[in-house]
């Protein structure tokens, strides 16, 4: 009988999940520059949404992972992105560019 | 972002090759649940399928697998196409669908409640006497803390002349851990209802079962991706048990 019901709880609570807003959130910026994250480390706010502005100074592409984060994003050269993380638990979460990741690296700081 | 070159070309030659030949072999499967997440620049060359298991010979031994080559046209857009493949036993491996599938991502992950995208596909059938179908998905993501949990919201309608008029509805679950970038534990459902309010629940096809999966580097922004699982049957038309698996390749 569950199982039959399913479709009809799941599409309710789905539509229910969809019709709540976002949160505020507080805008960071990082930069990329000879293949470096500027800064390296970045303390955010634990517990809030933060919107997290990357540029890419350099004039080849990179990209944005972090495992932790969960974050993938594809970087143009000479463009910015937008990621939006948390809201994280305190501690400490690694990012690096996929493409330059001898050099690229840093960590975002959750307090 | 990837640029072709003859390094590049060569690895997906063999990957391809290498996919090609692995169906001879097992009978395979496809149970997948799909992010809403797409990635720009990405190329991939994916093999996934399953083979079934049951003491009714009507339900054991089934295999269906897909071979896919995808792109990430934008960081909204990612577009592939994939040959279906189906196998019984004594019967040799034949093509039944050649597919084109898209995936839309609506939201930028993380900024509201849920992640949600939207996915097309188009079935073109290669058996004769069988219908083309256009099936459609919401793809809806919630991540908390390690854990990513993904549904799939699914209509399948059938076209074309004789088609049935029914519209069939599906969902896909899984709440994966990301406990190591190698080695992701995760469990999957699967629920195929037939036709809402006509289909009786003993034909539906309800599976469940854990699923590992991971990703390694093998070179700079070139990946190798696998999953594996065990599905169980929970409703009478479902086969007692499901093997599943996934391999991939993105550049």
């Amino acid at each position: 009988m569950f199982i039959k019901t399913l479709p009809g709880y799941t599409l309710a609570a789905l539509m229910l999940a969809l019709a709540l807003p976002a949160s505020a959130t507080e805008r960071y910026e990082l930069s990329i520059r000879n293949h470096r994250f500027e800064p390296a480390s970045l303390t955010v706010p634990a517990g809030v949404k933060v919107k997290l502005v990357v540029k890419n100074l350099d004039n080849s592409p990179e990209e944005f992972e972090s495992y932790s984060l969960h974050r993938e994003k594809l970087i143009p050269a000479g463009g910015q992105i937008t990621v939006f993380i948390g809201p994280l638990d305190p501690g400490r979460y690694d990012f690096f560019g996929e493409f330059h990741s001898d050099t690229a690296k840093g960590q975002i700081i959750a307090k | 972002m990837s640029t072709l070159n003859t390094k590049n070309l060569s690895t997906m030659a063999m990957v391809a090759i290498s996919f090609y030949l692995l169906p001879m072999q097992t009978a395979l499967a496809s149970h997948k649940v799909y992010s809403p997440t797409v990635e720009q620049g990405e190329i991939e060359l994916e093999l996934r399928g399953h083979t079934t298991s049951d003491s009714d010979p009507a339900k054991d031994g089934l295999g269906k697998y897909k071979l896919e080559a995808g792109y990430g046209v934008s960081e909204h857009w990612f577009t592939s196409v994939f040959a279906e493949y189906e196998t019984a036993p004594g019967v040799a491996a034949s093509q039944t669908a050649l597919s084109w599938e898209n995936i839309f991502q609506l939201t930028e992950p993380g900024q509201y409640w849920m992640d949600v995208g939207a996915y097309l596909e188009y079935e073109h059938a290669q058996e004769t006497g069988v219908n083309d179908k256009l099936e459609g998905k919401l793809l809806l993501e919630k991540t908390s803390g390690a854990y990513v949990n993904t549904a799939n919201i699914v209509l399948a309608h059938e076209l074309g002349a004789g088609a049935s008029s029914a519209t069939e509805f599906e969902l896909a679950w899984r709440t994966k851990y990301l406990l190591d970038p190698h080695f992701e534990p995760s469990i999957e459902f699967y629920g195929s209802y037939g036709e809402l309010g006509v289909t009786p629940s003993n034909a539906q096809d309800h599976r469940i079962g854990p699923v590992v999966s991971g990703r390694f580097n093998t070179s700079p922004h070139h990946k190798l991706g696998y999953e594996l699982g065990y599905l169980v049957g929970i409703s009478d038309a479902a086969p007692s048990g499901t093997l599943k698996f996934l391999l991939e390749y993105e550049m």
